[in-house]
């Protein structure tokens, strides 16, 4: 519900994000696989890739159960067109990051911890509010 | 109980795949008849929020692409 008042402010910021490092896009997801705020390259579909988040991230948290890992940090896809990070946030978000081939992963992290740390505010900030 | 009807299911399907007896096509069909039987178990049980939740994404996926390829086939 937060996320979605602060809709404009949040795609702002990752669309200068976006922009700044030269990604293909950054998505904030639900843990339902629904989409919540985006800035994505107009070849990507937001509303597959946002359920494709979410179940990587709930096949992962199986897989990581089943073999007695507690906790998801993060899951980074390697392919030849460049990378794709899930990062869940407060166990209620998503965070994934799409990157052109020859990004540096270094980079991604401090990108990921940026926009997390802002998602948090936020949500921190509606906390307060209560 | 639903667990051992849909778990012998199961490996009467996998064990027809692999012994070379169903090929894929088959073997997804009879995956989606698996998944018939399931709903019918689900929607007679009070389901947690929580299992719901982590298990919504699986379904979401599975049903978005299946309206890609729908489309693709021009259904």
């Amino acid at each position: 519900m937060s996320i979605l008042e602060r809709e404009k402010e949040i795609k702002e910021f990752l669309k200068n994000i976006v922009k700044e490092h030269n990604l293909d896009g950054i998505l904030l997801v639900d843990m339902e696989g629904l989409p919540l705020v985006s800035y994505v390259d107009e070849s990507i579909d937001e509303d597959t890739v946002s359920a494709s988040s979410a179940a990587i991230i709930s096949a992962t948290m199986i897989a990581a159960s089943d073999t007695q890992k507690r906790g998801v940090n993060e899951i980074m896809i390697d392919t030849e067109d460049g990378y794709l990070v899930f990062t869940p946030i407060n166990e209620e978000y998503i965070l994934t990051v799409l990157t052109p081939p020859g990004a540096k992963l270094g980079i991604i992290r401090l990108i990921t911890n940026k926009v997390e740390e802002f998602i948090e505010s936020i949500l921190g900030q509606k906390e307060g509010k209560k | 109980m639903a667990s051992d009807k849909v778990e012998q299911s199961l490996k009467e399907l996998e064990n027809k795949r692999k012994n070379g007896e169903i090929g894929s096509t088959e073997f997804y069909k009879g995956l989606l008849d698996i998944l018939e039987l399931i709903r019918k178990e689900l929607q007679a049980e009070q389901i947690d929020e929580k299992l719901a939740k982590r298990q919504t994404p699986l379904l979401l996926t599975f049903i978005k692409n299946q309206i890609k390829e729908f489309r693709n086939r021009g259904n």
